[in-house]
């Protein structure tokens, strides 16, 4: 049977039905109601509508806001921590710390990626495991002494923090392993220039960071292609090299600073920030204060000294390595107390140079490049300038000597 | 009650009912005991909410008991009805409140069962054994929202978006309910038919 032929047959029936009597239907008293009652009450359809779609959209709103804070905290990159030797690992991480992606464009160091399946892991595993696979698959030569662990985030408080609990872990790794590898750690805000460079060249941020350090200290005489082929021992010598070279350069900016951040990572103790000191060098990498030095698998950092007027005073120059004995704090040298006494055992690798010896003035081209960047800073040392004028005159009073110290390694 | 009812006659609206359209202010003229308006919705609508009542109570006698209780209650409560675009909703609802009471107040005075309820439709007055054997498989197969929304669509003509608004259901809800019940319908009487 059809459809229309059930209707149809639905409708004869009732209509043969016995029908009401209309007359007496009309006829028949009714009392008018004061109000309705629960059987005539008039349901408002409309605002029933309105509050079911309401809701419908509070729902998905509820949703979305649920959708939108997993994505955030889950599957939105963070921070990317690098791991550089030969070549470049940088492992992606979300807010949570889990493991998002692992990247490498070295074909050797692609073999890590297929061999580990670390999605969602947390990054200290992470990192041991890549390092773990780095020692077993032969991608660290022999000759390697350093390592270089950078942590790349949008702020630089959290990529301090990670910075110290996945370098503080890799340190220990290293220990158990006997591993004679030096770390030098960094953390720095994301910079778009900074990543396209990385992209550019297939290397990690953190070690374009450390090219552009190398670039600055050396002027043009290297490009970042040539430097990016090259390892971290290479790049870190280098680095030195052209610190050593720049001690006459004492008042000049660093390209990146206001945003690199040094990070003993054996001591958990930032020894340095250079957002915050606006007018101060890089100078080089130096053991931790509290570092056995005599342990060849020592965490460096880069010592800042705040004013560069100072700098101008000492010119320290120091060997990092299989450097032992005590030698001075490095408050003590930035402040200017340090007075070079006999009963202070000075690392043997430190020169001290006279003031005299130093130029006075850099040359013009580097005035200007400096000139520029204050002026760019300005904004943001101000409110700094005004304690590094209080700090330097009280150094200057204790600054006996009338010498600054550089320190290189 | 029976006293009322006699032989329904051919419902001349019936065909209107396909693009069944009430003027709200009907009800204003009903407050005013304007007996023609009374009597105009009365033939536009008496069908549907005969077809909507015996939907839930499966007996006839009840359901003309009920329909003249809804058009009473409609005169009695015209005067209050606001305007809301609706007025079909307003009369199944009396209509459905009025039925359940009706159900419960059975149930209470003669203790019946929801099965003996079934054992009550009786359609002595249809002499086709086809639309018999139909009315008596709707009532039997269907549950009462599906009976209802195949009555009212059958009757009424109401259309489908209508009917769920009057029932106060989605569109699709509906649908889909009105579908599946005629599927089942058309299963079964095909089972009826093979059977013979």
């Amino acid at each position: 049977m059809k459809r229309m032929d059930i209707e149809k047959s639905i409708r004869r029936s009732v209509n043969k039905a016995p029908s009401l009597d209309f007359e007496k239907l009309c006829r028949m008293p009714v009392e008018k109601m004061s109000e309705h009652d629960y059987i005539t009450r008039q349901q408002d359809v409309q605002s029933t509508h309105h509050l079911k779609k309401l809701t419908a959209a509070a729902c998905y709103m509820a949703i979305l806001i649920c959708f939108a804070y997993w994505f955030f905290q889950y599957r939105m990159p963070s921070s990317t921590i690098a791991l550089d030797a030969q070549s470049s690992i940088e492992i992606v991480v979300n807010r949570k710390n889990q493991v998002l992606r692992i990247r490498t464009l070295n074909e050797d160091y692609k073999k890590i990626t297929e061999e580990l399946d670390l999605k969602n892991t947390d990054v200290v595993q992470a990192a041991k495991n890549v390092l773990d696979s780095m020692v077993r698959l032969g991608l660290l030569k022999n000759s390697t002494r350093t390592i270089m662990l950078s942590v790349e985030n949008s702020n630089i408080e959290s990529a301090k923090e990670l910075l110290l609990v996945v370098g503080s872990s890799i340190q220990d790794d290293l220990d158990e392993k006997g591993l004679s590898l030096e770390i030098l750690s960094r953390s720095f805000v994301k910079d778009e220039k900074t990543s396209e460079l990385a992209e550019q060249y297939s290397i990690s941020s953190g070690k374009v960071n450390l090219i552009e350090n190398i670039l600055y200290l050396n002027g043009s005489s290297y490009s970042v292609e040539s430097l990016s082929k090259m390892s971290i021992d290479e790049l870190v010598e280098m680095n030195n090299n052209g610190s050593n070279s720049s001690k006459q350069y004492d008042n000049i900016s660093a390209p990146d600073k206001g945003k690199t951040e040094f990070i003993d990572v054996a001591d958990n103790t930032t020894t340095g920030n250079m957002s915050e000191t606006d007018n101060s060098n890089i100078i080089s990498f130096i053991p931790s204060e509290n570092e056995n030095l005599t342990d060849k698998t020592a965490v460096h950092e880069e010592i800042i000294i705040d004013d560069a007027e100072e700098s101008k005073d000492y010119s320290v120059h120091e060997e990092a390595e299989n450097i032992s004995g005590n030698y001075p704090h490095e408050e003590e040298i930035s402040s200017g107390n340090y007075t070079g006494e006999d009963n202070a055992v000075i690392p043997p690798s430190v020169i001290i140079v006279p003031e005299d010896n130093l130029p006075e003035e850099p040359p013009e081209e580097i005035k200007t490049k400096n000139n520029n960047s204050e002026k760019a800073l300005n904004k943001q040392t101000n409110g700094k300038k005004e304690k590094n004028n209080k700090n330097k005159a009280e150094n200057n009073n204790n600054n006996n000597n009338n010498k600054s110290v550089n320190l290189n390694l | 009650m029976m006293v009322l009812s006699m032989a329904k006659q051919k419902n001349p609206y019936y065909k209107k009912n396909k693009n069944l359209i009430i003027d709200e202010t009907v009800f204003l003229k009903i407050a005013e005991d304007d007996m023609s308006a009374f009597e105009q919705l009365y033939n536009l609508t008496e069908s549907s909410v005969y077809a909507f009542v015996l939907s839930i109570l499966q007996n006839h006698d009840d359901a003309l008991d009920v329909v003249q209780d809804t058009y009473l209650k409609i005169r009695g409560a015209a005067h209050l009805y606001v305007p809301m675009g609706k007025p079909m909703a307003w009369i199944f609802t009396i209509a459905r409140n009025l039925s359940i009471s009706k159900l419960r107040l059975k149930r209470q005075l003669e203790n019946v069962q929801m099965d003996d309820i079934e054992n009550n439709i009786s359609f002595s007055y249809i002499d086709n054994h086809e639309d018999k054997l139909v009315i008596n498989s709707t009532f039997k197969i269907l549950n009462d929202q599906e009976r209802q929304i195949i009555m009212l669509h059958a009757i009424s003509g109401l259309a489908h978006h209508e009917i769920a608004d009057s029932l106060g259901m989605p569109l699709s809800t509906e649908l889909s309910k009105y579908h599946r019940g005629l599927k089942k319908l058309r299963k079964h009487l095909s089972k009826q038919e093979m059977s013979k």
